[in-house]
């Protein structure tokens, strides 16, 4: 037997000799620690819809998607959807093994301008999982671009569908230019112009046409200056078509065959305790001090922010973000141990003090009080010395102080959404 | 994380924690105890992401790639306190199996490095060809195939004919 086969069976042999003591309890503290990361994660950050789906399509399947953009590259890209309670209920397509790969790519191909066209991907037939989609890369002699779309069903009146078709606040996905509209046969479109990486680490572009039909499909198409979504060099100033073409794309006729196919959406439950998507921001906004102005503002179930300056002092925007969460209490010692300062009120309420939640290398730091009561029921309110995350610090602290950030967390008006 | 999605994901967890506990001794080469951590720490990365990964095509194969992940940047961190060679740990020893040939395939993949020990488990081990070894790991098919071809040369001398005798018995 060739070596390679014998090492197969050796490793085989020593693997499954390997009993874990106790799968129950290490499944448990797994949950425990995501639990952990996920506290961690959306007290630092938490972002809008608009990228959510960029897993779908370039570079291979849905999956090599979520391979590539998993956890520690996505703060940007991937977190807010999938995280935020009650907000994706619905797996995204079901069709019935009628739409094949083949089907998208020959549609996106008829409606691609003259050129030429490499790099031919489609899927999103048979298995169901993933929604169907293509993706090629496309030159019009201008130098080499990715392309992609996919069709998703989406409840059009849930919030997922909803973040598809919204133009992200600039505070937390920094963007060129971007415009949502209603049509004349009430779908919704969005064309948004930016960059693949927010923080713009990297300059590829991103452009992305996105049409939610009042059915509930979603057709959602985005280019590239590059010929590939992560890591390629930049090969032209800017994407291949232009908003018009993106427009002209994703409205186009050739794809309502396909939408037939795709099964209905899901209807999206709401989130559970939560007293609709704006409850959190209106409530933010609210509690802010008077001699602060609202620029900019937003939110999400459990989630709101604004981004404020003091009036006439010019000192420059302060992001606001704030989350509400219900059922933290197993997380407790965790929030403890990394905070600096820590009090218990006499009701039991912990208040937690940080002041270093920001990005050291763009001088922005980030003042964080953490509140969680005695039933797990988390205020957590944070202030940055610059409009954005993504950007370099606008001015030296945060346009709240500590005691200012406490005040509104512990606000009894919180406790309405208790 | 609704009830229902966390019912679902604790399912998950235990149905795939041996697995990936199996896997994670290989590319500890038996060290039961960090095997542990990693599992745990596979499943709550795994968590936080159990919205999308639940519906993609195969969320067991997602959490073997995590884990392999999770193993190599656990590597990064530590890489100046590798474990003495030829000390193995207590594992959770199992009665049966064959106790040479453990031993031997153990120590011999600890003095791998622990990228080609990777490349090892996931070809051999979980029997993926070098393409899904270099998507998991995130490097070029070239570069797995040089790590393949160096790691069984390194693990062919020392295991010589044995492991033949051992496939044998």
């Amino acid at each position: 037997m060739p070596f390679e086969d014998d090492l197969g069976d050796a490793m085989r042999r020593t693997g499954d000799s390997f009993r874990p003591p106790d799968r129950s309890a290490l499944a448990t503290e797994g949950i425990r620690r995501g639990r952990r990361r996920l506290a961690r994660r959306r007290a630092a950050a938490v972002t809008g819809g608009v990228l959510a789906l960029a897993a779908v399509g370039l570079g291979g399947t849905y999956g090599g998607g979520l391979l590539g953009g998993a956890d520690d590259a996505g703060r940007a890209s991937s977190a807010a959807a999938a995280d935020v309670p009650g907000t994706p209920t619905a797996p995204p397509a079901d069709p019935d093994g009628s739409i094949t790969g083949r089907q998208m790519l020959d549609t996106l191909k008829g409606l691609l301008p003259e050129g030429k066209i490499t790099q031919e991907e489609g899927g999103g037939d048979g298995s169901a999982k993933p929604p169907p989609y293509a993706s090629v890369v496309f030159d019009d002699g201008g130098g080499a671009a990715a392309i992609a779309v996919s069709l998703i069903a989406l409840d059009p009146e849930g919030t997922s569908a909803d973040g598809q078709v919204t133009c992200p606040s600039e505070a937390l996905v920094p963007h060129d230019s971007c415009t949502a509209e209603t049509l004349a046969d009430g779908s919704r479109y969005l064309m948004f112009q930016g960059y693949e990486y927010p923080d713009r680490r990297e300059e590829t572009r991103h452009w992305r046409a996105a049409l939610l039909t009042p059915k509930g499909v979603l057709v959602d198409a985005s280019e590239y200056n590059a010929p590939a979504q992560k890591g390629a060099e930049v090969s032209r100033p800017a994407p291949p078509l232009t908003p018009q073409q993106m427009k002209a794309l994703v409205t186009d006729e050739a794809w309502h065959p396909l939408m037939k196919e795709l099964d209905e959406p899901q209807k999206e439950d709401p989130a559970p305790g939560a007293a609709g998507r704006d409850a959190v921001r209106d409530g933010l906004l609210g509690l802010l001090p008077e001699n602060l102005e609202v620029k900019d503002k937003g939110g999400q179930d459990g989630f709101g922010f604004v981004v404020v300056e003091e009036k006439g002092d010019g000192k420059g925007a302060s992001l606001i973000q704030i989350n509400v969460q219900h059922g933290m209490g197993d997380v407790a010692g965790d929030l403890v141990s990394r905070a600096d300062d820590v009090t218990t009120l006499p009701d039991g309420t912990k208040v937690m003090l940080d002041d270093d939640l920001g990005t050291p290398g763009r001088g922005t730091v980030g003042w964080t009080v953490d509140t969680l009561r005695t039933d797990g029921f988390r205020v957590v309110i944070t202030a940055f010395n610059t409009g954005s995350q993504d950007k370099e610090a606008t001015r030296a602290e945060p346009a709240l102080t500590m005691e200012q950030l406490k005040t509104i967390a512990l606000d009894d008006h919180w406790l309405s959404l208790r | 994380m609704r009830r229902s999605r966390a019912e679902e994901f604790k399912e998950f967890a235990v149905g795939r924690s041996s697995a990936l506990f199996r896997s994670a001794c290989l590319l500890t080469s038996g060290d039961a105890y960090l095997a542990e951590d990693l599992t745990q720490e596979t499943l709550g990365r795994v968590y936080t992401q159990w919205g999308r990964v639940s519906r993609a095509d195969n969320p067991a194969g997602y959490a073997q790639t995590v884990l392999v992940r999770t193993f190599l940047t656990h590597q990064r961190r530590r890489s100046a306190s590798e474990r003495p060679l030829g000390e193995l740990p207590d594992s959770a020893a199992p009665p049966g199996g064959d106790p040479a040939l453990r031993v031997a395939l153990l120590e011999a993949l600890a003095r791998l490095a622990p990228k080609d020990r990777a490349v090892v488990v996931l070809r051999y081990w979980e029997d993926r060809s070098v393409e899904e070894t270099a998507d998991a790991m995130s490097v070029s098919s070239a570069a797995v195939r040089t790590r393949s071809v160096r790691a069984l040369a390194q693990l062919r001398d020392q295991l010589g004919g044995s492991i033949a005798e051992f496939a044998a018995s």
